[in-house]
């Protein structure tokens, strides 16, 4: 095969490793330079992992040379550095853990280690998973490969940017409220958030437990669903997982296309995803693409999520409450920052060793979080905004009685400038309007590229019902196969 | 509403320093003003939902230990003979 793998997709790569006709330590080695050269430009790396990816695609090529077959064997993986690998450090993208070195494998990144997949190294973030362009990470933001002026989106911005610049065929990020759809639509690429329960948090530093979910991001649905195959799955180590049946997302989602199944696919296009604060030159994108999905024989259902409204507020209460719960293990003695100021007591130094070691956003969504669980605020904010989670959940549920899925924007706008919603973050939060509905009710969602508005990607969102992860990569498989410039990365 | 910003900073456990009160108090207040939308919908009779977990499967309760002791406590930033260190408390009043 032509060797400049940055202009393959997952595919042509699976297919090129099964056939020999290229080793899984040439593709690591490969996709470890490029990496390198590039992330002076896009700094979508904190750290490298090449010893071990080295390691393992040795490993690999001698399983592949033996016959056996896997959807990841042998495909080297970026890993968001919110997600352990053993005695390699996991950031969070924090001061307060700029050293720490993980004590063992999350349960994901042991799944990829077992199937074979080479791990390059550790991706950038928003501190704490916090936030939608990258710009709190303690390591500086990460750039948009299509414009370096722009941010990538968040929280996983590197994982996505290392993506679209083809410096990893794929990797691994966490959504909370939108941190694989969002950049993954900033940044033209792929990207879904499976059903909650679908994948282990185990291992996973814990930002809002009841939302967060790993999920993979690649140029395409197939290498998606070829991750989520790999990743999916009861993890006895985490309770919420759930034990329903991994199915092969990957044949699924070939023969969703092959079958035509986009035929008589009802599609909801919910109103109030088309309303004030969308981009114009975005929905124009976004409906193009809608009508491309009818002329293959999908039917355009109007649908209402009444509350769709509220989840902004409903969301920032409920992963504030979470986080600040979720962050009170760092205080500075069993590992993290330690202040080297004097301290007076215990308390003084659990409060300059969080003062210093979380950046202000952090520090700012504590204490928010704080006040909403606090005595006397609880059931005005807490109590009351898991009830309108109900509702939300509910509107879900009414809209699936009318639609086989969802399909909307998924970002109002395409990737803004680094800077341009700093400071601001009210602002920053209404970059997720679209998406933070989805992780209330525990959905899947993805996001696809679908053309560009001002020379910059435009992701369309698709909502399926629970643990219907399958539709979400078959209607996007479907689009990618009749279009496949939409899945072109860039060279920044 | 009153927002006391030096409770909220003592509930969780992080230090203030110069500039941080007005800047904290101006971004929690915008933020709690639009959490405020929240009281015009009627949820008396809705029941609130906390987890996305359609089941929680317990595992049973055996021993068991994955991680060394000695691996884990070398993230600390201060330990000794296999234990946590920390200034001096005792004999320290607090207030």
């Amino acid at each position: 095969m032509n060797k400049n793998f940055s202009e393959a997709s997952f595919e042509e790569l699976r297919v090129a490793l099964d056939e020999k006709q290229v080793s899984s330590v040439e593709l690591t080695e490969y996709f470890l330079g490029r990496s390198k050269k590039l992330n002076e430009k896009i700094n979508a790396y904190i750290s490298f992992t090449e010893e071990l990816a080295m390691a393992q695609a040795r490993e690999a090529d001698l399983r592949l040379a033996k016959g056996e077959r896997n959807p990841v064997l042998g495909m080297p993986i970026a890993v968001k550095d919110l997600i352990l690998v053993k005695d390699h450090t996991c950031t969070a993208a924090s001061k307060m853990l700029a050293n720490f070195k993980a004590p063992y494998d999350a349960t994901v990144v042991a799944k990829l280690k077992q199937a074979g997949a080479p791990i390059l190294g550790k991706t950038n973030l928003d501190e704490f998973a916090m936030g939608s362009s990258n710009e709190t990470s303690a390591f500086g933001a990460s750039k948009n490969p299509w414009d370096l002026t722009r941010v990538p989106g968040g929280s996983s911005g590197g994982s996505a940017a290392a993506v679209a610049a083809r410096c990893a065929p794929l990797s691994l990020g966490t959504d909370t409220g939108g941190s694989i759809r969002q950049p993954a639509s900033l940044c033209g690429i792929t990207g879904i958030k499976p059903t909650y329960g679908r994948v282990s948090r185990y291992g996973v530093v814990a930002f809002a437990s009841s939302l967060d979910q790993v999920g993979p991001m690649c140029s395409d649905a197939l290498g998606s669903a070829a991750v989520l195959e790999a990743i999916s799955g009861k993890d006895m180590h985490d309770a919420t997982s759930a034990s329903a049946k991994v199915p092969s997302f990957v044949q699924l989602a070939k023969d969703f296309q092959s079958q035509n199944k986009l035929k008589g696919l009802r599609v909801g296009i919910p109103r109030e995803f088309f309303e004030a604060g969308l981009d114009k030159e975005v929905e124009k994108t976004i409906r193009e693409s809608l009508s491309f999905l009818k002329s293959q024989g999908a039917e355009l259902v109007d649908i209402e999520l009444p509350h769709t409204k509220y989840s902004l507020a409903t969301y920032y209460i409920v992963c504030t409450s979470e986080a600040s719960s979720n962050l009170a293990r760092y205080d500075g003695i069993h590992y993290g920052h330690r202040t080297q100021k004097k301290t007076m007591n215990l308390d003084e130094l659990y409060s300059l060793n969080r003062r210093e070691g979380f950046g202000e956003e952090v520090r700012l969504r504590i204490m928010l979080g704080t006040f909403c669980l606090s005595s006397g605020y609880y059931d005005a904010y807490y109590r009351k905004a898991s009830q309108i989670r109900t509702l939300l959940r509910e509107d879900f549920k009414k809209a699936f009685e009318k639609c086989d899925v969802i399909a909307g924007p998924t970002s109002p706008t395409t990737a803004f400038k680094l800077g341009e919603k700093a400071g601001n973050p009210l602002q920053m939060y209404l970059s997720d309007v679209y998406t933070l509905s989805t992780n209330l009710a525990g959905i899947p969602g993805l996001s696809f590229n679908v053309g560009f508005a001002n020379n910059l990607p435009v992701g369309l969102q698709l909502l399926g019902p629970w643990w219907r992860d399958d539709l979400l990569l078959g209607v996007a498989h479907s689009y990618q196969t009749q279009m496949p410039s939409s899945v072109k990365g860039v060279t920044p | 509403m009153s927002l006391n910003i030096d409770h909220l900073a003592k509930l969780a456990r992080l230090s203030l320093e110069a500039g941080d009160h007005e800047k904290v108090e101006k971004k929690i207040q915008s933020i709690l003003e639009h959490f405020n939308q929240l009281s015009q919908v009627e949820t008396s009779h809705v029941a609130p939902f906390f987890h996305a977990s359609p089941e929680m499967e317990l595992r049973e309760d055996t021993p068991e230990s994955p991680v060394p002791v000695e691996e884990l406590m070398r993230n600390a930033p201060d330990a000794f003979e296999g234990c946590f260190r920390i200034p001096k408390v005792v004999g320290e009043i607090e207030s």
